[in-house]
């Protein structure tokens, strides 16, 4: 993989993160931060829906599943980097949130620090619900199977 | 690093209303030098009159072609951002064309002026000018104007007021434009009549 792509990776899985974090655990990392960036809103928080579109078995021919609500938001550092943040639900704080987050992490000099002051304790806490709920279907988990019948 | 986004209305429900009402108001009264009514955030080349039409008239529906002393990335890029629109890829395919200084009349004249079915369909033409002011050489008659309107036009050339005249004869056909300063602008719809030029 090229550099280009690395950073496209890197900052697709950051932007993954920011947007699936649960709203009350974003806000609580980000107003731990000492806040000292100014932003310029270049599009403030808007609600609206988009189509999600579903593929059947995951391979097949594409179809809408539905519409969901989303929020979306964009801001400038003062540095000049442009943070975009595109969240499912209506939280505008989260979007504002994680568009600043975003810039911020654009950043080479606050990259290290941002990430792993909240974009690290965020994925961990998401891959450990995801752990518990796959324990939970796992603990569920039913096997059929046939008792002979003797017809045959 | 690329040049960074500029930011564009703050408040885009209100300003886009107000910034609307005041490009029709110049349509409805052509050679009224009607003031930009705030201020916004726009990249260079562009001014600020040009980025209001810009904002308020251009979406996914409306291909846009810019000249070449435009076509640079923070107005592509500005353009993307704030309207979505397509750039055109030919000048006919246009609903709207940028321009940094007064155009040629043969490039006026690549345009689509519309077909008699849909006279709405011809590309509306944004030129930004250094300077417009309310008195001047320019005088216009026509719909909208009780006897004679005229104003002050810095940066317009012969050519420009030659095709001009053509394109009023072409009506229902034609180009409508807008004249755009950092500071006000001037409508010229198609169905304007030119008395004195500058």
């Amino acid at each position: 993989m090229s550099h280009d792509e690395d950073q496209i990776a890197l900052r697709q899985r950051w932007i993954s993160i920011l947007a699936k974090a649960d709203s009350n655990k974003l806000l609580d990392l980000w107003s731990k931060k000492p806040e000292t960036d100014a932003f310029q809103v270049l599009r403030k928080p808007e609600t609206g829906l988009v189509m999600v579109r579903g593929r059947m078995g995951g391979t097949g021919a594409p179809f809408n599943a539905g519409e969901a609500t989303v929020t979306r938001c964009s801001v400038r550092s003062t540095a000049g980097h442009v943070g975009h943040s595109y969240v499912m639900g209506r939280n505008h704080d989260h979007a504002m949130i994680a568009a600043k987050i975003d810039a911020q992490l654009q950043d080479e000099t606050r990259f290290e620090t941002v990430m792993s002051e909240i974009v690290e304790p965020l994925a961990e806490y998401q891959s450990e619900a995801k752990q518990i709920n796959r324990e939970k279907v796992a603990a569920t988990k039913v096997d059929f199977f046939t008792m002979v019948r003797g017809e045959d | 690093m690329k040049a960074a986004l500029s930011a564009g209305f703050e408040n885009p429900p209100v300003q886009a209303s107000h910034a609307f009402r005041m490009l029709m108001t110049a349509m409805a009264q052509p050679g009224i030098v009607q003031f930009l009514p705030f201020e916004i955030d726009f990249p260079k080349p562009l001014n600020a009159g040009s980025a209001m039409i810009m904002l308020t008239l251009l979406d996914h529906e409306t291909p846009a072609w810019v000249d070449q002393d435009l076509s640079q990335d923070p107005v592509l890029d500005y353009l993307k951002f704030h309207c979505g629109s397509p750039i055109a890829k030919t000048p006919r395919n246009a609903m709207f064309a940028f321009f940094k200084h007064c155009p040629d009349q043969t490039v006026l004249s690549d345009f689509a002026i519309g077909t008699p079915e849909y006279p709405d369909s011809s590309t509306t033409y944004v030129i930004q000018l250094d300077h417009l002011t309310p008195d001047g050489d320019v005088a216009l008659s026509g719909p909208g104007i009780q006897t004679v309107n005229t104003f002050g036009a810095a940066g317009l050339n012969h050519s420009f007021w030659e095709w001009a005249k053509r394109n009023h004869a072409e009506f229902p056909l034609g180009n409508d434009v807008f004249l755009a300063s950092n500071d006000a602008i001037v409508a010229l719809p198609r169905s304007v009549r030119i008395l004195e030029m500058a």
